[in-house]
């Protein structure tokens, strides 16, 4: 009994990551992931950012969710939901001021995001409060990991290089040449339009083109094994009531 | 639901949610304001920082500093901040925070510091130019930093870099108004913000003063080309170290159809004129000495990069025509008109300057053949000491009538509450017109205008006294017309009146 819960509670933090996550898979959360993914840095920053939001507004929720009463259930949680966003905008702008004008309106925009409102709605106010900030975590790491790769992958191919200490400015400024640029020269080979806002478009559609095209091979192949299979039962089945019959 | 739950449960609740939200919310902001408040004196921008890799440079604001905005050649330059750089606590230099304008479409940013005392080769310890210009450019605008951080300052000379012109004018700019900054400030001087236009400093970097000429009207012309005309708009007097002075003229022109698309072309442009202009100076001799350029849409630029320079250098004439076929020939022809313009003004201005600025004052409009004849009428009076003279006489033409002017000078002691003693000087011009010489008393001027006063301590002679013998309320025959509270001065002017009467009399006897 207590190993089903333990593997319950896993399961509630290591779905999002993957099986369920919220971009890749949900579809969720799709403005900040087109607009704050022109670098690396700043994608992770609003990834923690996200998180913070989504733990502290999914743990209170659960902690109240016997108190406050069904018919104003929406009305409180997006008041504490603001709460979490108000301080953690101020918070960056007063210790990360780079990061809070790199990300401007975006981090104000948390209030209603689909995916903190929804883990609200159909996690918080449903299950405990260990549960709630398992599957906070869950997400909440989830959707970073998942804006950071956007970011990774339009800042490296969109400027040829990846630089370090110009968002989180507490780590010294580095950039590292990668597609390019390399000893000082000008030469690059990197694709300038995945730095414009048509570039998150077309990385998230890539990504999600990859994502999904990889589940339609998992599940043709699931479809095929489970058809095999079934063709064997039925050989098998026929060549008993051969046996039988002689 | 029931009514209890209904109308005081729910609220509740969700007012306790809402109080507890604002007091965290509250309690939060507090603390951020206090922090924020807390570093922000003592903390530089990291773009400042990050003009030192050696950490033992700190940095403290300057006090007092305000934004400072001025127009450079290309573009409006605002210095942002200032901060004071400190070495062990020792102050080596300051460093700005600049915004050099929006050349294309983002603006360029930088922070600029420079080290010691302020020298003619002043070069900036470092440049950081953190936003440059739109994507791919900048980092051509940055070779242009580059060429400064190695010592080549001559900013007008600076080749700007293809393909990110504007921005490296834009560094350019910005370089060149922290530089004046710098010269002024470190030593602890105020930066007072020009009362004139920055292309005056542009052309004149050690300018004193500039003042607009307001008897200056606005002289349009035309060209043969087109209909492309333009005007000369405003004259500055220009004053330099050493008392010298020059003249700055800002003129616009207009050309239409300068492409295939009929686009129209515009030109504004400052031009400085010193050079010494004496009796025996011709007209043609004269060429402006400075060139600074407000803003320009003409599609080529052979009229700025080829017919001033050779305008400038003396390789190219004014008056040949040939010199304007330059391959920007509507603009040329432009530039040609303007200073063609100047050219004239600015030799009258020099020769008749005082005259034209006298005879504008008191009729506006006038004609004059820029000749006088000498007058010899002369005064010398004791009790009180006084003595003066009338030296020079012109004859004008207003509204089709003659006018006699007539230049008198003179000095009075002059006490002031008994104790103090000043020796008090004036020179004005006197105009006469119409009158019978056979009866002088009955003959008044009809306009006058002080073109010098020093010391003359109260001025009821000529805010009271000399217009009151203009209207005819007081006679200069009058010694009880002489106004109480400067009789002295009063004094001297009816001497000047009478002697530059005693001179129209005797013109008008030989006529």
């Amino acid at each position: 009994m207590a190993n089903e819960s333990k593997n319950n509670r896993l399961r509630v933090f290591l779905d999002p990551l993957l099986k369920s996550n919220p971009l890749f898979v949900m579809v969720l959360g799709t403005c900040p992931a087109l607009a704050v993914t022109t670098s690396f840095e700043s994608a992770i920053g609003m990834g923690l950012l996200f998180t913070f939001v989504l733990f502290f507004s999914n743990l209170l929720i659960s902690a109240l969710r016997k108190v406050i009463p069904e018919e104003v259930e929406t009305p409180a949680y997006i008041v504490i939901i603001a709460t979490f966003v108000t301080i953690v905008k101020l918070l960056s702008e007063t210790f990360l001021p780079e990061l809070y004008s790199t990300l401007g309106v975006f981090v104000a925009l948390l209030v209603v995001n689909c995916i903190v409102l929804g883990r609200a709605e159909a996690f918080a106010n449903k299950n405990g409060v260990v549960d709630s900030m398992l599957d906070a975590l869950g997400n909440g790491v989830g959707y970073t990991w998942a804006i950071a790769a956007i970011g990774l992958v339009r800042e490296v191919f969109g400027t040829g290089t990846l630089t370090f200490g110009k968002t989180f400015t507490f780590i010294p400024k580095t950039t590292i040449p990668i597609l390019g640029k390399w000893s000082g020269s000008e030469f690059s080979l990197a694709l300038p339009i995945l730095s414009s806002s048509a570039g998150g478009f077309i990385a998230l559609g890539v990504a999600l083109a990859i994502i999904a095209a990889i589940g339609n091979y998992k599940a043709h192949k699931a479809k095929e094994k489970a058809k095999l299979e079934k063709e064997k039962a039925i050989a098998a089945a026929k060549a008993n009531s051969q046996k039988g019959a002689e | 639901m029931s009514f209890n739950k209904k109308f005081l449960t729910v609220p509740a609740i969700l007012a306790a949610i809402c109080v507890a939200s604002g007091g965290l919310i509250g309690a939060i902001h507090f603390g951020t304001s206090a922090y924020q408040a807390a570093h922000k004196s003592t903390e530089a921008p990291k773009e400042i920082k990050a003009l030192y890799t050696d950490a033992s440079y700190t940095f403290g604001e300057v006090e007092g500093f305000t934004p400072v905005s001025s127009t450079e050649a290309n573009f409006r330059v605002t210095l942002t901040a200032c901060y004071t750089v400190l070495k062990g606590g020792e102050k080596v230099g300051l460093a700005y925070m600049v915004d050099c304008g929006k050349p294309v479409n983002t603006e360029v940013l930088m922070a600029i510091s420079y080290h010691g005392e302020p020298t003619d080769t002043l070069v900036p310890t470092a440049i950081n130019l953190y936003q440059g210009g739109d994507s791919g450019y900048d980092t051509k605008a940055a070779s242009v930093v580059d060429k400064i951080l190695k010592g080549d300052t001559d900013l007008d000379k600076i080749d700007v870099k293809n393909g990110a012109t504007r921005s490296s004018k834009a560094v350019i700019d910005g370089v060149s108004a922290t530089m004046r900054d710098y010269k002024v400030r470190y030593a602890g001087g105020s930066v007072p913000t020009d009362a004139f236009p920055a292309q005056i400093r542009t052309m004149y970097p050690d300018v004193v003063d500039a003042v607009k000429d307001k008897t200056f009207t606005e002289i349009p012309f035309n060209t043969a080309q087109k209909d492309n005309a333009g005007s000369v708009k405003e004259r500055y007097l220009v004053t330099l170290p050493g008392d010298a002075t020059a003249y700055a003229y800002y003129a616009t022109g207009m050309a239409s159809n300068i492409d295939f698309e009929g686009t129209d072309g515009e030109l504004k442009l400052f031009f400085g004129w010193d050079s010494p202009v004496g009796e025996s100076t011709t007209l043609e001799s004269l060429r402006p000495s400075k060139f600074a350029l407000e803003e320009s849409s003409m599609t080529f630029d052979q009229w700025k990069d080829v017919y001033i320079p050779g305008i400038l250098d003396g390789s190219k004439s004014l008056d040949n025509d040939t010199d304007i076929k330059t391959g920007a020939t509507f603009a040329s022809d432009i530039v040609r008109q303007m200073l063609l313009i100047e050219r004239e003004d600015y030799y009258n201005v020099r020769l008749y300057g005082e005259q034209l600025t006298a005879f504008s004052g008191m009729f506006g409009a006038f004609t004059w053949d820029k000749t006088s004849s000498a007058v010899n009428k002369s005064f010398a009076l004791t009790s009180p000491n006084r003595s003066g003279k009338v030296d020079e006489q012109y004859i004008l033409s207003v509204n089709n009538e003659e006018v006699v002017v007539y230049h008198g000078s003179g000095e009075c002691e002059i006490w002031i509450d008994d104790y103090e003693f000043h020796n008090g000087k004036a020179a004005l011009y006197m105009a006469f017109k119409g009158g019978n010489a056979a009866e002088p008393t009955s003959i008044a001027p009809c306009a006058f205008f002080v073109s010098d006063v020093e010391e003359m301590a109260f001025d009821q002679w000529q805010n009271d006294y000399l217009p009151g013998i203009v209207d005819g309320s007081k006679s200069m025959d009058s010694k009880s017309d002489i106004v109480t509270g400067a009789t002295y001065s009063s004094r001297l002017m009816q001497d000047l009146l009478i002697n530059a009467r005693e001179a129209y009399v005797e013109y008008l006897a030989t006529k």
